[in-house]
């Protein structure tokens, strides 16, 4: 598979159809032409609340571009039930944020964002939704100047929906999430074109609670590989499931590329290649 | 882009006794026909059986379907002209919907002889679910109808099935670029009339070749539909059984704000009816079963929801006339069984903040439930005439209702499964009148309450809540008509709402939605009606109105329908062989929530928009459309070309907003172009 990514601005073009004529954008959303956020990796990967935690920030820059040092903080309101974005609102504009730095997972992250609601004295609050790996996540505010980001950190949360010796199972095999291991290989150079490829570790195995079955059943995590560089043109040669590989004509002379590689249930890694 | 079609059509042997325009005066049990609209005069006046037709409420147009059928830019499909009748907002292009006065589509009941049905359209809008011969009378009521009708808090929408006119086998058969139409009618016996009647659309397999990326916004429907009538007439009795159905399935890849994402949306909807009615002098009586299936599926690369429900329904209708005093019986069964699965985001519900093309969220549920509806209602209505000018209908509907549900909660494990009953006992006072004032000008009013019961599709445990009560409405209009050589009709109108199943800001366990939403919707309207003079023939109508809705939160925002300024212009010429047309459409813009930026996703490599405070507004449609016949007799064969042109002005009309990957711009996406369809229609003897 061949995928090209234009990471040179493209005059707007537009596409005529008979009905509804459909605009192009010069989109170029892997092209790195300032300080930008990448990635928000955890580490450990999963946490339970009240667990330390390290927050790392990919910050791209095109080389010789000063890289700034974001600001991390954890976002303290829920999304509603009916939000399709990764974060409430005022998470997502940094209007609510928990003070201080996102060092340790907030001890009421299961109630706020995940199965386990603190009830009140007359009503019982609707607990969020898992995603589709059965998981829940406490998300984070990345901030630079003139740039912003929101991640998250997948939570080890109780199963309170399920049948007790399915939760209580789940609370004792259930492998927590681990970071992808990505390795580059070396940045190989031939007529101005860089060849690039990187090696993944095998995707985890991991239970997820099928609701319909209300038991545990064994997963295979699913890798996806995302591609950033400074200006010129990336192809992208490797499909799903394959090891990453890409080719790159940059543009200038010092360039760069950066391969991200998240899992589904929030894990994530990266390798850069400079010059 | 100008793109010419080739639209032929070919009709055989349509009864010659058949007025293609009839406007019915009904006079007791009979009826004076008029053809082509023109009043009834001592020469061509004919005495025919036909369904007493009650005066049309005060705010509600009647048209007939040879009148509709001309009206520009339908395609002659005649319950497609409801789309540009008075009250009605401009659908946006891809919808099937109809947005009554500020009231939505799913607030507003589509019935066929009485009997309610899905929707009018199919999706997308081009054409109507019923044959194009079917449709008799089409009545639109944007607001205060009488007590003969509930289950709406918005408008109601009538068609009459046309009576049966053929005296011997009649065949018909048309074909264009969006369908093919076939009907034999005939009788096998003097007193017995038979219609079967059935529709193809290929538009699915047209619009890809025709506009490649089209179905971005409008989707191409793969639409069937199928109506069978037999009439069984004795004197002035009649009996009849119809049985119609309708199937749509509509897939559609849309644009998505994050690269390399595909959205892929598949829809299905399929109903079928099958109605039994016997009128005997001034009393009628339906009875009606029906069956619906929706189902709906999307896909956002790795995201997935459904939604589906299977529906059995069924009524009885009773009414029967003594004097002034309309006295009726409406009783109707609903039993839903609905399934969903994914996130809440999708389907997207009015007034959440989203934006064409944005990523929904990746929560999932899933969830099963099904729920009982049972009304049984009493209405009478009294139409009294007092001072030989003053018309007052003073009606009452009451409409017990029983609600059964199978659960109350989402399911846990080890929990006793808990349904729950509900019990309502609505008594809804209606009123109507017009007082004469001389002149040819008469002062019209009509209001009542009205209440709607919750949509079963809402009364999910987990996704919506079992707790929502119907919502109810308050309507109120007045005007002044006059009637001269010109019809010139004023009116103003008023709604309010509450009760509307809203998403729920704090949701509790179950309640992800509250009956806590409110509608408003006021204005005015201004209709204008040209009699028929050497020829020429026009009506415009303009509309003012302000619709909004509160959530939960208690703020009030411009409804997503609303259209403040909304004008529709028509023009016809008819001379011997030659007959053109014209029709212009005004609208103002739909709000749609402003996007101020974007912030990025880390976790999905993707950007979420950021929105402002105020909703922002599509630009203002414009849209001109154009066409012109001519026919000719040759031998015994009559040849018509045909020629239609949509969107005369080609104005770039912005039906939808999209933006770039991070937000950081918008552009519009544009609906119709400037297109031309030409025609052929052949009828053979």
């Amino acid at each position: 598979m061949i995928n090209k990514i234009k990471t040179l601005p493209l005059p707007a073009a537009l596409l005529a159809a008979l009905v509804g004529c459909a605009p192009d954008f010069d989109d170029a959303p892997a092209l790195v032409d300032g300080p930008r956020i990448l990635a928000l990796q955890a580490e450990p990967a999963e946490r339970a609340p009240g667990e330390p935690v390290r927050l790392t920030a990919l910050v791209a820059a095109p080389p010789g571009t000063p890289t700034p040092t974001p600001t991390l903080r954890w976002c303290s309101t829920a999304r509603p039930v009916a939000e399709g974005r990764v974060g409430a609102a005022d998470c997502l504009d940094g209007t609510a944020l928990a003070a201080g730095p996102a060092t340790v997972v907030p001890a009421d992250a299961c109630a706020v964002f995940g199965p386990s609601p603190a009830t009140e004295p007359d009503r019982v609050p609707r607990p969020a939704d898992a995603d589709a790996t059965g998981g829940y996540h406490q998300p984070v505010h990345a901030a630079l100047p003139g740039a912003a980001a929101v991640g998250r950190v997948r939570l080890r949360c109780p199963l309170p929906s399920a049948p007790a010796p399915v939760a209580a199972r789940f609370a004792r095999e259930a492998p927590r999430n681990a970071n992808p291991v990505v390795t580059a290989a070396p940045l190989a150079e031939a007529d101005g074109v860089w060849a690039l490829a990187a090696t993944v570790d095998a995707p985890e195995a991991y239970l997820r609670y099928d609701l319909a079955a209300a038991d545990l059943e064994a997963v295979d995590e699913v890798h996806t590989a995302s591609w950033y560089a400074t200006a010129g043109e990336l192809e992208v040669l490797a499909g799903p499931g394959e090891p990453p590989r890409a080719r790159f004509r940059p543009a200038a002379d010092a360039a760069a590329v950066w391969l991200v590689v998240r899992d589904d249930r929030g894990g994530v890694a990266w390798v850069v290649w400079s010059r | 882009m100008t793109a010419w079609l080739l639209w032929v059509g070919l009709l055989a042997s349509p009864p010659d006794d058949a007025p293609e325009a009839a406007t019915v005066a009904a006079d007791g049990d009979a009826a004076t026909v008029a053809a082509d609209g023109d009043a009834a005069t001592e020469e061509d006046s004919v005495v025919v059986r036909a369904r007493r037709v009650p005066p049309p409420p005060a705010g509600s147009t009647v048209v007939d379907p040879g009148e509709a059928r001309r009206v520009a830019g339908t395609g002659g499909d005649p319950a497609v002209a409801a789309q540009s009748m008075p009250g009605v907002a401009r659908p946006p292009a891809g919808s099937g919907q109809l947005s009554l006065w500020g009231a939505s589509g799913s607030e507003t009941r589509v019935l066929v002889d009485g009997v309610p049905i899905p929707a009018l359209f199919h999706e997308g809008g081009l054409r109507a679910v019923l044959p194009p011969a079917l449709p008799g009378a089409l009545a639109i009521t944007p607001a205060a109808f009488g007590p003969e009708h509930g289950h709406a808090i918005g408008g109601l929408v009538e068609v009459e099935t046309a009576p049966p006119t053929a005296s011997r086998l009649a065949l018909e058969a048309a074909v264009d670029p969006i369908d093919a139409t076939a009907l034999v009618e005939g009788r096998p016996h003097p007193d017995v009339a038979l219609l079967v009647a059935g529709r193809y659309g290929w538009f699915d397999q047209v619009l890809p070749t025709l506009a490649p990326g089209a179905e971005v916004l409008v989707p191409a429907s793969a639409f069937r539909d199928y109506a069978a009538r037999a009439v069984w007439e004795r004197g002035r009795d009649a009996t009849s059984v119809l049985a119609l159905g309708a199937f749509d399935t509509v897939d559609r890849a849309g644009r998505a704000t994050q690269p390399g994402v595909t959205p892929r949306e598949r829809h299905t909807r399929r109903f079928h009816r099958v109605i039994l009615r016997h009128d005997q002098g001034p009393a009628s009586l339906t009875a009606w079963v029906g069956l619906d299936d929706e189902a709906r599926t999307a896909r956002f690369g790795p995201l997935e929801a459904s939604v589906a429900a299977d529906t059995t329904r069924g009524g009885v209708r009773a009414t029967t006339r003594h004097g002034g005093l309309l006295l009726g019986l409406d009783a109707e069964a609903t039993h839903h069984a609905g399934t969903r699965a994914g996130t809440p985001s999708l389907p997207r519900r009015e007034g959440d903040a989203s934006v064409f093309g944005q990523a929904p969220g990746d929560d999932v549920g899933q969830d099963a439930w099904t729920v009982l509806q049972v009304t049984t209602a009493a209405f009478a209505r009294l139409d009294l005439r007092l001072f030989e000018r003053l018309d007052v209908s003073p009606g009452l509907r009451v409409e017990p209702a029983f609600v059964r549900g199978d659960r109350r909660l989402p399911g846990r494990p080890g929990a006793v499964e808990a349904g729950y009953d509900r019990t309502d006992f609505p008594v809804d006072p209606r009123l109507s009148l017009e007082l004469a004032l001389g002149g040819g000008l008469a002062l019209r009013a009509a209001g009542g309450r009205y209440r709607q019961l919750v949509d079963p599709a809402d009364a999910s445990p987990l996704y919506g809540s079992a707790a929502l009560d119907a919502a109810e409405a308050w309507h109120g209009l007045a005007g002044l008509r006059w009637r001269g050589g010109v019809e010139v009709e004023a009116t103003a109108f008023g709604r309010r709402a509450t009760g509307l199943a809203v998403r729920s800001p704090d949701p509790a366990l179950g309640e992800a939605l509250v009956d806590a939403g409110e509608g408003r919707a006021f204005g005015g309207q201004l209709g204008l009606r040209l009699p028929t003079w050497a020829g020429w023939s026009g009506a415009a109508h303009y509309t003012l109105a302000w619709s909004d809705r509160r959530d939960a939160l208690g703020v009030w925002r411009p409804f997503e329908q609303d259209q403040r300024h909304t004008l529709t212009a028509s023009l016809g010429f008819a001379r011997g062989p030659w007959r053109v047309g014209a029709r212009l459409r005004v609208a103002t813009g739909a709000p749609r929530p402003r996007v101020v930026g974007g912030v990025f996703d880390a976790a999905h490599d993707r950007f979420d928009p950021l929105f402002g405070a105020e909703p922002e507004r599509l630009p203002t449609f414009r849209q001109l459309d154009l066409d012109a016949e001519y026919a000719a007799t040759i031998g015994d064969v009559e040849v018509a070309g045909l020629a239609t042109v949509l969107n005369a002005t080609a104005a770039e009309n912005v039906e939808e907003r999209v933006y770039r990957f991070d937000y950081g711009a918008r552009a519009g996406l544009t609906g119709v172009p400037l297109t031309g369809l030409l025609g052929v229609r052949v009828r053979l003897p």
